[in-house]
């Protein structure tokens, strides 16, 4: 096997992802490696600085199975896919759900900005609902346990027969005021910069906001947020509730941090 | 984590191709691919494999030390430890000498009509 000298490796931005994937973005300094090194086919020390280099996502494409799915224009169909905890359900439909914006509800908005979700609130156990794109992700109260195959299968006939009604699915007047990119990022930055980080600075953490598309934002956690045991507390019962309490309007927040490649977490 | 047996890749390069050989970096060892068929440059298709046997903690396909590389696609085969074996399909991405990008994902989650 030859080896070449590659170089340091670098976190870097995401270009592109499907909503709810989750990155993969170690953070890796190496040095580059000899030539004597290159011709062995074993590594030894550095004999110059590491060059670096960001590491960026590419696009997650679509699988069989979706493809098949968008291609079909006719009927409503839709995809069921929990995730791996169980704790939430992306529906992939074969339509356009929201256009240019996405959009997250929790019980407290039933009725008045997304009349899909005011249906599917109906249903026991539900907590939130994220609309992006052709996709619906469901995300169930902490305590609830359901059996997807079936609960997924409501829901999915619930869906179903709203978009053959051709009922609205965000209201007009909700989608007129969502506010524009630049305004979320900067509100979003300025959350982070005065509120967020300086608490999580006592854990070594920090929060960096990575991207802003339409009123979706992307972030990744690093320092002693990475890897850290409460990240996911962290995530959800302050950052989201910080985030949405500024930006009133914002729709997906995702989180691109891969927790697993964390050096120095602070709950491990 | 599982480990990665085996995998395969096929990248379709775009309108800029590079002529330099594709090379990728595992748990940080540098590598170029086994098996390789095709070309990088534009428009062609590039097709190779490698069997690391170990647990993936990073996975990246360089960009060329000089110029621009415009991938349109890459797809990746993983066959995983027990025989599983699953399909990645990513999007374009252009490389360069600042940059590299993540082939690493894990198994998508299973889904089911409704």
């Amino acid at each position: 096997m030859r080896l070449f000298n590659f170089g340091a490796l670098k976190r870097g931005d995401a270009q592109d992802q499907r909503p709810g994937q989750k990155h993969h973005l170690p953070v890796v300094e190496r040095p580059a490696e000899s030539e004597a090194a290159a011709s062995s086919g074993e590594p030894h020390g550095p004999r110059e600085g590491p060059k670096a280099r960001k590491v960026i996502e590419a696009p997650m494409l679509i699988d069989a199975g979706a493809e098949e799915l968008i291609s079909d224009s006719g009927e409503v169909r839709i995809k069921a896919q929990p995730n791996a905890d169980g704790q939430a359900c992306s529906f992939m439909t074969n339509r356009i759900l929201c256009r240019g914006f996405s959009w997250w509800f929790d019980s407290s908005s039933i009725g008045e900005d997304c009349p899909l979700a005011a249906i599917i609130f109906a249903l026991p156990s539900v907590d939130s609902v994220l609309l992006d794109g052709s996709v619906l992700t469901i995300s169930l109260r902490a305590d609830a346990r359901v059996q997807w195959p079936v609960f997924a299968a409501q829901i999915g006939a619930l869906i179903r027969t709203h978009l053959k009604a051709g009922k609205a699915i965000v209201a007009k007047q909700i989608v007129d005021t969502i506010p524009d990119e630049a305004a979320v990022r900067r509100d979003i930055q300025r959350v982070i910069t005065e509120e967020i980080n300086p608490g999580v600075a006592a854990h070594s953490g920090v929060i960096t906001l990575e991207s802003v598309r339409g009123n979706s934002v992307r972030i990744t956690m690093g320092g002693g947020c990475q890897g850290c045991s409460a990240a996911d507390v962290t995530l959800k019962s302050g950052i989201h509730r910080a985030f949405r309490d500024a930006v009133p309007r914002l729709g997906a927040i995702y989180d691109d941090t891969d927790h697993e490649a964390g050096t120095n977490p602070f709950f491990s | 984590m599982p480990r990665i047996e085996n995998f395969k890749v096929a990248i379709r390069t775009g309108n800029v191709g590079t002529q330099e050989q594709p090379q990728f970096s595992f748990n940080g060892f540098v590598c170029q691919f086994e098996e390789p068929t095709g070309g990088t440059g534009a428009g062609e298709r590039f097709e190779g494999c490698f069997a690391p046997r170990s647990v993936p903690h990073e996975l990246f396909l360089s960009g060329p030390e000089e110029g621009r590389w415009e991938v349109s696609s890459i797809d990746i085969h993983y066959e995983l430890s027990r025989g599983e074996t699953y399909d990645i399909h990513l999007g374009p991405v252009t490389l360069d000498e600042t940059n590299a990008v993540n082939l690493w994902r894990e198994r998508p989650q299973p889904c089911f009509d409704v």
